[in-house]
């Protein structure tokens, strides 16, 4: 063991030795690599942070969410309904919610009004999403007046910006009270939006769903776990696309690498030459190889890694913003939590390796059975 | 110490370019004598001295060294024994450039998993009997000729061989240096170390450290006695 | 392919000709490249287990890996061939390992044998694999661990998981004593300087028979782990020794998840309500 032990760090003396030789050469793999690694790895950061982001976002949504159907089209929850709900077994709590959509001209933008109960938002003032505040020159105390969908102007002030920690989702949200929201959307007494219901177990949020939709049949029920779901697919289903766009990069970079371990200098041929003249087997030269593939790929996989930390977490991953997160008018401007997750570090090691050695085996060989008597012929 | 019987080593088997260098040889080698092959380029002999020297196998024919017959050998055994055994000194000197002196002579022991600090020492006390210690840190193409063979030198003792190979050692070097060649040969042998070396060179064919001569032709090849030492009569093929 | 088979009819350990000369040396070929599939295999079999569980998320019913693995036919037998290649290839390399060890590597021909054998369930794998990967629709509803684990069907998985750990521990230590119990007895056996010093011998030029003899018992032993457990579920075979590991972790794992949130469904015994299938493309968002 220990002469085993001795044998690979001499390989890997003699590694080095030969790369610090060779480094023009092995500097253009390794930016190469680096590069690759780099894209792969913002992408992989970006997207699980997005995850993080919009899982913690929904953490404090409601488990349950209850539209009423009309000829399959979403429509208003018409007054009574929530009592005909009743009594249900592990719901906590549920409520009637009013919110909508309003065009806003000024900055051709869509917002979000939400009507939130008196005690948090007063009566004649709002609360608006740091994106909006921005893109409006908003700050609390500001007043601001919207144009209604039926013609009459409103005037409100502004109480406060909401915490830009979930701006993802909270970009363009307005928040008012429930008289300011049905005044403004000239919203039917007694209908609402939605029913929101809390479940506490998860493990019974189907159960209550079944039973919703037994007692509701004109209803359908959303449960939190499936929007999660649906956020999830739709970062996944973004990431694919640049995946796909990547696979080419990937192939590119395999071939890159072929190119690099098939083309040995002569210099580098006779050398291999030498070493098995004077005693290095086969499989000495195949390892010492192996080891000079793991040091590059090792040291690009860092570098990659460690700038693309720094790119997503620090500088917000400025380049693929527009195809990550979606192309709205009113753009979340806000910093990712850093997340790193050891099975992606795993996985994206394993996709960049992969290619690399796959492609720089049978050249390694090829050069490692040189005839030990090629230097005495030559 | 090496017998050879029925040699024959054929390059580009099967195809149009097909030819043997080596057509039926048997020999003796003994143990502890310098014994040069002579003869005109073609004639087999740095061949033969890469089936002796286990970097290849014959196409057929047996090669047995110290009574172990090492011909149906894998490449992985041949080389262990190699490693163990034999010492190469190459006409072209072969060394790693933009590696140092020390570096280059101690490569052969990466393999046996030696210690690198005790690699290291052997090969100081190497470079010491050969006068070379103020230039161990100096990369090889810094090296003068003469120097460069010391090296090659060294690289060939690290491993301590019984048999010391040496293919046109003094093809690169002027008559000075040759003749300081032949005094390190002269030590080889003082320590009991078998010498086996191709030349043309008469400097050396007829050095009295030389104590046999064998001489090869094209296909036909004979022996010359040297007066002093009898050297066993071959069949010419 | 056709080159394990000229291997196989035309090798010559004797002969320095240079096709043999070229065999010799794509067997270093062959070791390195299975080197790479077995350290590959290794790594792929983990991360595939592994993201497996963590995409559970997006699978309606899905609660762990085996959920995501149910999603279509090619979840399991992609796993299970990935698992075969994975010890296919452990046994070559020991093989291939104990066969470079002997001057006249006298385990060769086997070695190629098996070589041709691996390569088609290679493909094999790569296609359930690809099939599995293509496959993945997150709309599809699959039946996650309660079905799996549940009692009223005897299932191997679910007699394997489900065994007490007293017996399952006597079981396993019984069947690696016998192992190493059975190796030791026939080193012991075959010429004991022998087999170790398999160097030594060869510089000696000792009995190559027997030599080759116990080059050969060790490779059976490579595949002897297994034994003990067939005899108790005969139609289990390999498929047992290598799920069992699996299905124990899959288990504890899930028993921790679901045991916080105090849910039954871990039991594996009782069986959990099957609240997946009913349900579900209601909750799909719509516009």
């Amino acid at each position: 063991m220990n002469v085993w032990l001795e044998k690979q760090r001499h390989l890997i003396d003699f590694t080095l030795a030969s790369l610090a030789r060779r480094k023009t050469k092995n500097l253009g793999l390794l930016l190469a690599y680096a590069v690759l690694v780099f894209v792969l790895a913002s992408l992989a950061l970006f997207t699980q942070a997005l995850r993080t982001e919009a899982s913690f976002v929904l953490a404090g949504s409601p488990e349950v969410i209850l539209q009423r159907m009309v000829a399959g089209r979403h429509d208003l929850i018409p007054p009574g309904y929530i009592e005909k709900i009743g009594r249900i077994r592990g719901v906590q709590k549920q409520e009637g919610r009013l919110w909508g959509y309003y065009y806003d001209p000024v900055v051709n933008a869509n917002y979000t009004f939400m009507a939130r109960p008196a005690d948090e938002v007063a009566s004649g003032s709002i609360m608006v999403g740091a994106t909006l505040a921005r893109a409006r020159g908003l700050a609390a105390g500001n007043v601001i007046s919207f144009r209604s969908y039926s013609g009459k102007l409103f005037a409100f002030k502004v109480s406060a910006v909401l915490s830009p920690d979930a701006e993802l989702l909270s970009a363009d949200l307005v928040l008012l009270s429930e008289a300011d929201f049905r005044a403004f959307f000239e919203y039917p007494a007694g209908h609402y939006t939605d029913i929101a219901l809390s479940v506490a177990n998860p493990q019974e949020v189907r159960k209550v769903a079944e039973k919703l939709s037994t007692t509701l049949p004109d209803s359908r029920p959303i449960l939190r776990e499936e929007v999660l779901r649906t956020y999830q697919s739709v970062f996944d289903w973004r990431e694919g696309i640049m995946l796909t766009v990547l696979a080419g990069a990937i192939l590119a970079f395999a071939i890159l690498s072929w190119e690099k371990a098939s083309g040995l200098s002569a210099e580098e041929k006779r050398e291999i030459g030498i070493l098995k003249a004077i005693g290095w087997e086969t499989s000495d030269v195949i390892r010492m190889k192996m080891w000079e593939g793991l040091l590059i790929s090792l040291t690009a996989f860092l570098l990659g890694f460690i700038a693309a930390y720094v790119h997503v977490f620090y500088f917000g991953a400025a380049v693929f913003e527009p195809v990550l997160k979606g192309w709205a008018v009113l753009y979340p401007r806000f910093a990712l939590v850093p997340t790193v997750d050891g099975l992606q570090i795993a996985t994206l090691f394993f996709f960049t390796i992969f290619p690399y050695t796959a492609a720089v085996l049978v050249p390694i060989w090829r050069a490692a059975i040189t005839d030990p008597d090629s230097v005495m012929r030559a | 110490m090496i017998e050879l019987s029925q040699i024959k080593k054929a390059f580009n088997q099967g195809q149009p370019n097909e030819y043997w260098a080596l057509n039926g040889i048997d020999l003796t080698l003994e143990a502890g004598k310098v014994t040069a092959f002579r003869g005109p380029s073609g004639s087999g002999k740095t061949t033969l001295l890469t089936l002796v020297g286990c970097l290849s196998r014959p196409t057929s024919g047996r090669v047995r060294f110290k009574g172990q017959d090492i011909s149906g050998l894998p490449e992985r055994f041949l080389t262990e024994i190699r490693r163990q055994s034999f010492g190469f000194i190459f006409q072209q000197f072969n060394l790693i450039k933009g590696l140092t002196a020390l570096e280059n002579v101690i490569l052969p022991g990466f393999p046996t998993g030696r210690p690198r600090a005790e690699l290291i020492t052997a090969a100081e006390e190497i470079f010491e009997q050969l006068k070379l210690s103020h230039r161990r840190t100096a990369k090889v193409e810094w090296l003068s000729g003469g120097e460069q063979q010391r090296v090659a030198i060294a690289r060939a003792l690290i491993n301590n061989p019984e048999v010391i190979i040496a293919d046109e050692p003094t093809a690169n070097l002027d008559t000075a240096l040759s003749r300081e060649f032949m005094a390190i040969l002269e030590g080889f042998t003082a320590e009991g170390k078998t010498v086996l070396l191709t030349s043309h060179d008469p400097l050396v064919v007829e050095s009295d450290a030389v104590h046999r001569v064998i001489g090869m032709r094209m296909a036909v090849w004979s022996t010359t006695k040297k007066p002093c030492f009898s050297s066993q009569q071959s069949s010419p093929y | 392919m056709p080159f394990a088979v000229q291997v196989i009819r035309h090798w010559d350990i004797r002969s320095g000709s240079e096709r043999q000369l070229d065999f010799e040396r794509r067997t270093y070929l062959f070791s390195t490249l299975l080197t790479f599939v077995f350290v590959i295999q290794l790594a792929a079999l983990l991360l595939f287990v592994f993201n497996a569980d963590r995409l559970s998320a997006m699978f309606v019913g899905a609660m762990c890996a085996v959920g995501t693995l149910n999603v279509n036919d090619f979840g399991f037998p992609s796993l299970i061939s990935q698992m075969v290649v994975f010890f296919l290839a452990a046994m070559w390399l020991a093989i291939n390992h104990v066969d470079t060890r002997a001057p006249d590597y006298p385990l060769v021909k086997i070695k190629y044998g098996l070589l041709i054998l691996l390569l088609p369930v290679m493909a094999l794998s790569f296609w359930l694999e690809l099939q599995y990967f293509l496959g993945l629709k997150a709309n599809v509803i699959t039946s996650c661990c309660g079905s799996l684990f549940s009692g009223d069907a005897k299932t191997i998985a679910g007699e394997a998981s489900g065994m007490e750990p007293k017996p399952a521990l006597f079981l396993f230590y019984g069947a690696l004593t016998a192992v190493i119990g059975g190796a030791l007895w026939h080193w012991k056996k075959a010429c004991p300087a022998q087999w170790l010093s398999t160097r030594r011998g060869q510089r000696n030029g000792l009995c190559r028979g027997d030599h080759r003899r116990a080059v050969l018992h060790f490779a059976l032993h490579i595949r002897a782990p297994a034994p003990p457990l067939p005899l108790l579920h005969p139609q289990a075979g390999i498929r047992l020794s290598g799920l069992l590991a699996l299905f124990a972790a899959l288990r504890r794992h899930r028993c921790r998840a679901g045991g916080g949130r105090g849910a039954a469904v871990c039991a594996g015994r009782q069986s959990a309500p099957d609240h997946s299938a009913s349900f579900s493309p209601l909750g799909r968002i719509g516009g």
